[in-house]
């Protein structure tokens, strides 16, 4: 098959129902979409649309109740919880609205966490993490500790960790939601980066109109439906 | 897989929380090492008085050289045994002593029940552990006396060159005597005629036989007890020092690891506690990593790990101040003679790995439920929280 | 919905930090109750001592006897109202340590007279004074091997050679819980005929009342000074200053096990303190909320008030429920070598202390956070993530 051709994303018939006792809440209703790889797409929608929930469903944090959900060529289905924590290892970066950050830990250590989950030395890590730091611009600031920088610093070394196994897909939950105009633009900037310069597929979630058009295509979603 | 150095920094990051926790579990492995530290000190004082190839004479149904008399006849016959050790001069290394017990004035204005041994010739050289720090040896037919190590400054007159007063007379204090740690450290030894006839006793309470080789020890105990002109007892002097630990040894055993065991389970609790709150505090960095692709049992293996650490921390905090104990000497009453004695705190390096790991046991257990928490959480719901 | 409704259902927010505060509290609790009345236990002789009597014993040691011939002459001085004497016998059962249990040589005719707080119906009283190897056996000894009247009780003594029996003639109690019935006693003239000259007519201690406890010490010296020049001269005490001296003798290990009841519930209850004012501060938010919609800061803070002391006294109850039986199974454990544990041992004193302590330390965990919570301006509480 023609890996160029192969779509980076793929979702067919997708539902997702969440069960609160006995009530049934439907939060995604027979979603079909297709991703090229290399893409910048921007997901928006009211709350309560099922933005989040799609991006879960993509990133293999969540499983559909009904559908298909292929990445990479790879049917999520198929893999158990281990395995599916060892593909996101491998073949995902993650960027939340809140960093998540580990306060204790210095941006290098923090973005050297996911390297920790795989084969390579201590050196090698070490090259990777000032590389990462590199591209965001934070190598001055690599022995920091998160409750030292700013809101838009702390997002840029979040971005550094989302992409130090050099991951096919990176995922964005509102990632300017928590930041001011300047330091979102600035993370934007780096996103168009991730983008052109790196050719990672970037999905994002967002509120913001001025994140989404920066994205080569947005999605508009309401009551679970894709439109 | 989850570095350590999270687990390390996270707890200073929450220090009040983590010093109380610690400071429990501290205290829980002190008491625990002390009281085995005790109880091993108590049975190495008493046991170091016993060598094991002397053989204790005592009357029938006595357990103490305090509630006992042996016949001088007896002794004389018994002496004269093929397996009793002799002196250089030939004579037989047996010795008939009187025992009893002696009030001396301490401070407070309290009395302390002192063992007083009224020795006879031979005394000395069954019992080779026993010699002379400084001074002289009483002179027989005189009431001169020689104190055990641990007497020393611990009523008027006891040292060398002072005088003890009791029994209506004077008895000069002319030397010290050290025993290896042992019992004899806690008596003062004199003149075994003198002292019966200041207590109105006109035989010895108890005779110390010393055997040619510890092999023969229990043929000659089986002689005794089954010599039908006698009705006294024998016992191997090791034997004999051994049980009269027992009361005491057995009281602090038992209290002590009564209490350890009690507080181990709050110690247990506050750790829980302590755990349950660093994981609720930090569930979105939890589910970040979970995100990230670290399995569950990396984080449970992280949890049990910050939760071996506040553990260890106590186990060596405590095991630290039990260690400091082993310059504490403590003076008691034995319940069972009567008699006081004096033993220290025995660190020995088996007590110390073992209030280590009971620390590391502690932490463990505390950390248990919380990790298993953790372990389970969704991931989305963590990262929601 | 009332306050105390509201802090109820509050409480239930987070029922495994409860009940593991709950749960360590009570541990700590439990722990002080126990060493403390460990301690009490050593006390407990001289905490039953009556004012009015004394004892006398040979001055040398305690192990040295008396002559039985100073009875009358003690008598006979002013002060004294009543004398007996007793003599330690030190008779086992077996051969070890083990079911050990008091047992002295008394004498029956004056022992009552001294020693009022023993009771015994007066049949069994005239059958134990007629027969002179007769002996009487108190409640708690009784139950204990299950010996009644009538029954067989043969001993060795540590200090006397030979066998011992002794008939059951009665049972004692005492007039107050307190009081320990827990020994044997037999008549002194069982011994004394036995005993071989040089052994015969001598004592271990004389007890005497007093007409006028203010006088004891004249009396005491009295005593004291008929037989200061004799060969066996005297020692005489009150009975409090008597069990006094016994206790000082174990003051080391007494001291130790104070020292650690103490720091342990210092500790255990900072815990708790600590972990209620974890609580509170993380409810900055709701408290937050309450003063928005309109509740006054004292509300707030009894709110706060009542939901500590709640969680202190459930902590102070709960350990005070559990500290008897565990003091019972450490009683069970050294009874072989101490003899059985004297009634109520717990004392109320120290339960009320315990009690308080819990809830005075929770008190004291929740107020600083709450007052700091309540300074803050509310839409900076509301805006708090714990």
């Amino acid at each position: 098959m023609d890996t160029a051709s192969q779509p980076m994303v793929r979702l067919q018939g997708v539902s997702k129902v969440y069960r609160r006792g006995s009530v049934e809440v439907p939060v995604l209703e027979s979603v079909d979409l297709s991703i090229a790889p290399g893409s910048f797409e921007a997901f928006m929608g009211p709350s309560g649309s099922g933005k989040s929930t799609l991006l879960n469903l993509i990133s293999g944090l969540d499983r559909p109740t009904a559908g298909v959900v292929e990445v990479a060529g790879r049917d999520l289905a198929r893999l158990n919880d281990a395995e599916l924590a060892d593909w996101r290892a491998g073949h995902v970066g993650f960027i939340f609205q809140l960093y998540n950050l580990i306060p204790v830990l210095t941006a290098a250590e923090n973005v050297e966490l996911p390297l920790l989950l795989s084969p390579l030395s201590r050196a090698e890590r070490r090259q990777h993490v000032a590389a990462a730091l590199e591209v965001v611009g934070l190598s001055h600031r690599t022995h920091h500790r998160p409750p030292e920088l700013s809101g838009g610093e702390q997002q840029r070394v979040a971005i550094a960790r989302a992409i130090v196994t050099d991951p096919e897909l990176v995922i964005a939950d509102e990632p300017t939601g928590d930041l001011d105009r300047k330091a979102a633009g600035q993370v934007l900037d780096l996103f168009e980066t991730l983008h052109h310069g790196l050719h990672k597929t970037l999905v994002m979630v967002t509120h913001d109109p001025h994140a989404a058009e920066r994205a080569e295509r947005i999605h508009h979603l309401d009551k679970g439906v894709l439109q | 897989m989850v570095p350590l150095y999270y687990n390390t920094r996270s707890l200073w990051a929450r220090r009040l929380s983590t010093s109380l926790t610690v400071l429990g579990l501290g205290l829980v492995v002190f008491v625990f090492a002390a009281v085995l530290m005790l109880a091993r000190g108590i049975e190495a004082a008493l046991s170091a008085g016993g060598d094991p190839g002397n053989v204790v004479l005592l009357r029938d149904g006595a357990d103490s050289e305090l509630g006992s008399f042996v016949e001088r006849d007896a002794l004389r016959v018994l002496a004269t045994g093929p397996e009793v050790a002799t002196s250089v001069e030939g004579e037989p290394l047996a010795a008939g002593e009187v025992v009893v017990l002696v009030a001396l004035p301490r401070e407070g204005g309290h009395v302390m029940n002192t063992t007083a041994r009224g020795i006879s010739a031979q005394s000395f050289a069954a019992r080779p552990t026993v010699r002379l720090v400084s001074g002289r040896m009483p002179r027989p037919g005189t009431n001169e006396v020689a104190l055990g190590e641990s007497l020393v400054g611990s009523t008027p007159g006891a040292f060398v060159g002072g005088e003890l007063r009791f029994a209506q007379q004077v008895w000069p204090v002319v030397g010290v005597l050290t025993a290896e740690g042992g019992a004899f450290e806690s008596e003062l030894w004199t003149d075994g005629r003198r002292l019966g006839s200041a207590f109105g006793r006109d035989g010895p309470s108890s005779a110390i036989l010393r055997l040619r080789s510890p092999s023969q020890v229990d043929a000659f105990i089986r002689r005794v007890e089954t010599d039908p002109r006698f009705t006294l007892k024998a016992q191997a002097e090791s034997s004999y020092w051994a049980k009269q630990a027992t009361s005491l040894a057995t009281f602090i055993r038992v209290l002590g690891l009564f209490v350890s065991f009690v507080f181990s389970v709050g110690a247990i609790l506050g750790a829980m506690i302590t755990m349950y709150a660093q994981v609720a505090s930090r569930l979105a960095e939890l589910g970040m990593l979970r995100a990230v692709g670290f399995r569950r049992r990396s984080v449970l293996a992280s949890v049990m790990a910050e939760s071996a650490l506040l553990g260890l921390a106590g186990g060596v905090l405590g095991a630290l101040a039990a260690s400091a104990m082993r310059w504490v000497d403590i003076r008691t009453l034995n319940f069972q003679t009567f008699a006081e004695v004096s033993f220290g705190f025995t660190p020995t390096p088996g007590i110390l790995l073992a209030a280590l790991l009971f620390g590391m046991g502690m932490g463990l257990l505390g950390g248990l439920l919380p990790a298993l928490r953790a372990a389970r959480l969704s991931i989305l719901d963590a990262l929601r929280a | 919905m009332n306050y105390a409704r509201l802090a109820w259902r509050d409480l239930g927010r987070n029922p495994l930090r409860l009940s593991l505060t709950v749960l360590a509290g009570a541990v700590g609790v439990m722990a002080f109750i126990f060493l403390r009345t460990v301690v009490d236990m050593f006390y407990s002789g001289a905490a039953a001592a009556q004012v009015d009597r004394l004892i006398i014993r040979n001055k040398v040691a305690i192990t040295q006897p008396l002559p039985l011939s100073y009875f009358p002459r003690i008598a006979a001085l002013p002060g004294v109202t009543a004398i007996t004497h007793q003599s330690w016998f030190g008779g086992t059962m077996g051969e070890s340590q083990r079911d050990f249990f008091p047992n002295l040589a008394i004498d029956p005719s004056s022992f009552m007279k001294v020693y009022p707080e023993y009771t015994l119906p007066p049949g069994q009283l005239t059958a134990f004074q007629a027969d002179p190897c007769g002996a009487l056996i108190g409640r708690k000894l009784s139950q204990r091997f299950g010996w009644k009247e009538g029954a067989r009780v043969t001993l060795k003594s540590q200090i006397y050679p030979g066998e011992w029996t002794f008939n059951i003639r009665g049972i004692y109690d005492g007039t107050r819980p307190e009081v320990d019935t827990s020994a044997l006693v037999f008549g002194y003239r069982c011994l004394n005929e036995r005993l071989p000259e040089n052994w015969k007519d001598q004592v271990g201690l004389f007890t005497v009342r007093v007409d006028d406890p203010a006088r004891s010490p004249q009396v005491a010296a009295a005593i004291d000074g008929m037989f200061a020049n004799s060969p066996y001269a005297t020692l005489t005490e009150s009975e409090r200053a008597f069990q006094l001296g016994f206790v000082a003798m174990s003051s080391a290990i007494l001291t130790a096990v104070k020292l650690v009841s103490n720091v342990i519930l210092a500790i255990i209850l900072l815990v708790i303190g600590n972990t209620i004012a974890m609580g509170v501060r993380e409810r900055t938010r709701d408290i937050a909320t309450l003063r928005a919609m309109g509740f006054r800061p004292r509300h707030v803070l009894l709110f706060v008030i009542v939901e500590a002391a709640a969680i202190g006294v459930a902590a102070g109850v709960l350990g005070a429920l559990v500290a008897p039986p565990l003091l019972e199974g450490f009683a069970r454990a050294v009874e072989s070598q101490f003899g059985p544990m004297p009634e109520n041992a717990v004392r109320v004193q120290t339960l009320v202390l315990a009690a308080l302590a819990a809830v005075g330390v929770s008190l004291l965990g929740a107020v600083g956070p709450a007052i700091r919570a309540l300074r803050l301006p509310v839409a900076e509480g509301l805006r708090r993530v714990a």
